[in-house]
């Protein structure tokens, strides 16, 4: 009769069951008053679904600060100048490049006359000067930095807006001002009602337009008639589908429900180049993963000040470090070859690029053991690395680890949460911290928050004199020949403080259907819908 | 009554001491929030800007009694990633969440209880043994490996299924249903394992209580015997079991919901937790406690309901 006994004892427990199921049966009911629309469920027709890996945040252009938010406006969101698969900068929603002031320091940008804001607004320069004000003056900005070098913006005319600089500006450091979400213009009727609550429905000009969201799920944007080019446009919709697991958006590719999936793990890409219906396009990065050095930051970013240790106080020790690394084994241990080595900031293909800019040091443990015996190091030297505890810097880790014993250092692994890495980063806690960026047009942009005095993210705390004039010179000259000249100047006198070690330069892989055509990718990953279609 | 006020007011306690802890807890986690809160490539400018905004700025206990008076309006406060309100959020997942578990009961039950059934009468013989590696294999793999095999087999190799995602049953029912055989089965599948194992231990042992040889005897038909007396019977301990493993099913639903990226309360929880979003994480957390802690007073309470002796005991103790 253990049955029965069973029943006595379990009985409290039953009732709490009864009780949870039919609160589960009575809920589950309603699920579907509760969830707006579908997700899934790609795989023809003009509804296109893309698998996005992360969750987008606001959707306000002036306080977004995720990836996936740029991938999303850059269907609804247009800026005043976009970047283009060659990684130069073309007219969006301004008529033609840029007009300097003979002092650089005015420029003088005409605007579309035939674009209209998805709300039916006149897009015009006083939309223009509203939404550049917005993001230079709204506390919670995160468009500030971006515009730092921004005085005001004036109204020429109904279609010209003159931007006043605060120092003379060269036509490339312009040209990164207004090709990411700082350049994005708002519909000023719809910031005027929605105010604080714009992201919650942006409206701006686009060749599709936000329809809704549903939380850690997707975002649905659908073709917007309003468009000036909306006669090229050939999907309905898109959705960004959030799937956080690279693993399941590989497996939803090949299944069909997904038809775009970005991001996809170096060693997913044989598994789809061509099989089950799946093609690759790859699209070459320009930006880098690199190692940042505490140089001096003791007490936070931003306030150098003295760090013991041979790392900090000797070039000598960083270079040694630095020689022990295989960036071409690192790259095909970690990535299976299919990333490029950096070795600086200036990505080879920049129209900045010179040889000096992209030297690159050899691999030689032998010369790294030397010079730690010239600086009077007693081997193996233990140093310690922070990194975010991904499995990607993971295994970047530990390859480093392997070579860099080869050399005569001792390589300590403390792989922690992303913000925490980031707080010990900020604070000074590490001796190096495995850095990523997603890098921008113009190498200024590229190498100035990381190495100018006092910068917020450079972590090392790197001062140098020399960098910081070279810095300002390159940012404001004109003429491309004597910026190319002042990179590369810098890129060695950075190279020779061994101030931080650059190693990769990721490449984007995004993966889709073969059915799927006319698919375009920034250098920076974003993929472009415009001109995409369904081929059957 | 006063017991009923006192166990009102022990359930008020335990709530309040569990939003404490996750209140510290989210805060006490090492780096600044308000970096975390600034995302992958933020401006650094924005820092002061942040913790003003979210209070962040302010001593814990003036943001935890800060916290405490929106709870008791209702509001849970806005996500920091998305600006939707929590509540919002929350209600949308977990409808969904509460869905998938039933299904995956449901499937657990059905396929358990018949497969214990066949296992206990097959005793010793082919098919009780297959029924049992079966269960055996149910219990051992990963909802994660099983899930990712299931997408493989039934939406690459035979594309027969869905591979992922959630479609509302008033946009499309046939699709609805669809999207949900997949997960219930993956689900379900480990408990379905549990209840056969249980299922077929008591029936084993009904087969050779004394009412059921005297049901035999009686000359009433197999299949009577064994439905309406032996197995009826043993689905009391599957009713335990099923109380007993409900909780777990639930927790199973969030590796669940991440491999087929089902919008639930399990997926919603493990993306608040990988991106910060403290008020949703605070929600998320304070919902979860709510639900136990009113279950298990409502189950107090109709227990005294059920069973006299309790009411007889404790009144007179009151």
């Amino acid at each position: 009769m253990g049955s029965v006994h069973a029943f006595h004892g379990g009985s409290r427990r039953g009732l709490f069951t009864l009780l949870t199921l039919t609160g589960v049966l009575a809920l589950g009911a309603c699920s579907s008053q509760l969830n707006a629309t579908g997700a899934t469920g790609g795989g023809g027709g003009k509804d296109l679904t893309f698998a996005v890996a992360a969750e987008p945040g606001q959707l306000d252009p002036t306080l977004a600060n995720t990836f996936t938010s740029a991938a999303i406006f850059d269907s609804i969101c247009e800026q005043l100048y976009a970047v283009s698969p060659e990684a130069t900068m073309v007219p969006r929603l301004a008529t033609g490049e840029p007009e300097f002031s003979a002092d650089y320091k005015t420029v003088t940008i005409k605007l579309r006359q035939d674009a209209k804001f998805a709300d039916g607004t006149p897009f015009n320069a006083e939309a223009v000067k509203v939404s550049l004000d917005r993001h230079m003056n709204l506390p919670s900005s995160q468009r500030k930095t971006e515009l730092a070098a921004l005085d005001s913006v004036e109204v020429a005319d109904e279609h010209t807006v003159r931007l006043k600089m605060k120092q003379p500006i060269s036509p490339g450091a312009f040209s990164v001002l207004l090709t990411d979400r700082a350049g994005i213009i708002m519909s000023p009727t719809a910031l005027k009602s929605a105010g604080d609550n714009f992201g919650n429905n942006p409206v701006c000009v686009g060749p599709f337009k936000y329809a809704e969201r549903a939380s850690q799920n997707y975002v649905k944007v659908v073709k917007d008639p309003n468009y000036y080019d909306a006669a090229k446009v050939q999907l309905d919709s898109v959705t960004y589908q959030i799937i956080p697991d690279s693993t399941i958006r590989v497996t939803n590719l090949r299944s069909g429900d997904i038809d775009v999936i970005e991001r996809i793990p170096t060693t997913d890409i044989d598994s789809l180049d061509g099989k089950n219906g799946t093609k690759v396009v790859k699209t070459e990065g320009i930006g880098f993963i690199s190692l940042e050095i505490n140089i001096g930051n003791s007490d936070g970013v931003g306030k150098p000040g003295k760090v013991d240790g041979p790392l900090a106080t000797d070039a000598r020790v960083r270079k040694a470090f630095e020689l022990s690394i295989d960036r071409e084994a690192l790259n095909k241990v970690v990535y299976t070859g299919r990333y490029a080595v950096a070795c600086g900031f200036v990505a080879p293909s920049s129209t900045l690029a010179s040889e000096a800019a992209t030297a690159c040091p050899p691999h030689d443990p032998e010369k790294a053991r030397a010079l730690l015996k010239e600086a009077g190091v007693t081997t193996p030297l233990k140093v310690s690395i922070v990194l975010n505890n991904t499995p990607e810097f993971g295994r970047i880790a530990q390859a480093l680890k392997s070579m860099v014993a080869e050399g005569g250092f001792d390589l300590q692994i403390n792989a922690q949460e992303s913000t925490a890495a980031l707080a010990a980063a900020s604070a000074g806690d590490f001796t190096l911290y495995i850095n990523s960026w997603s890098g921008r047009i113009d190498p200024d942009a590229n190498i100035t928050r990381f190495a100018a005095t006092g910068s917020p993210s450079n972590f090392g705390n790197y001062s140098s004199e020399k960098a910081d004039k070279l810095l300002t010179s390159a940012r404001s000259e004109p003429e491309p020949g004597k910026r190319r000249e002042l990179y590369g100047e810098l890129s060695s006198t950075l190279a020779e403080d061994v101030a931080m070690i650059f190693l990769i330069r990721p490449s984007f892989y995004a993966g889709m259907r073969e059915s799927v055509e006319g698919i375009t990718a920034q250098p920076n990953g974003i993929v472009d819908f415009r001109a995409a279609r369904f081929t059957r | 009554m006063v017991r009923l006020l006192a166990r009102v007011g022990n359930a008020l306690f335990t709530l309040l001491i569990a939003i404490a802890v996750v209140f510290l807890g989210v805060r006490a986690l090492p780096g600044d929030p308000a970096v975390a809160l600034l995302g992958e490539e933020g401006d650094p400018t924005a820092l002061e800007t942040v913790r003003e905004q979210y209070g962040l700025d302010q001593p814990v206990i003036v943001q935890f009694v800060k916290y405490l008076q929106q709870i008791v309006t209702g509001n849970l406060g806005e996500s920091v990633r998305t600006g939707l309100p929590v509540t919002d959020v929350i209600a949308g997942a977990i409808p969904v969440t509460l869905e998938l578990t039933a299904v995956s009961m449901l499937v657990a039950i059905t396929i358990g209880v018949t497969a214990g059934v066949i296992a206990a009468l097959h005793r010793g013989r082919l098919a009780g043994w297959l029924v049992s590696v079966a269960a055996l294999i149910g219990l051992s793999v990963p909802a994660f490996w099983l899930g990712l095999m299931a997408i493989l087999l039934f939406a690459i190799t035979i594309p027969i299924l869905p591979a992922s995602g959630f479609v509302p049953i008033d946009i499309d029912p046939v699709a609805h249903v669809a999207h949900l055989v997949m997960p219930s089965l993956v689900l379900g599948s480990a408990f379905a394992a549990v209840i056969m194992r249980q299922t077929r231990a008591a029936m084993l042992e009904a087969l050779t209580t004394d009412y059921v040889r005297t049901a035999t005897a009686k000359g009433l038909s197999r299949r009577q015997v064994v439905v309406k007396h032996a197995l009826r019977n043993s689905l009391i301990v599957v009713v335990t079991i099923v109380g007993l493993q409900l909780g777990a099913l639930i927790a199973g639903a969030v590796v669940t919901e991440q491999v087929f990226v089902i919008p639930g309360f399990g997926k919603l929880m493990i993306d608040a937790v990988a991106t910060r979003d403290y008020p949703l994480i605070q929600g998320v957390v304070l919902i979860t406690a709510t639900a136990y802690i009113v279950i298990n007073l409502l189950t107090d309470l109709l227990y005294t309901v059920v069973d006299p002796r309790v009411r007889v005991t404790t009144g007179g103790a009151a």
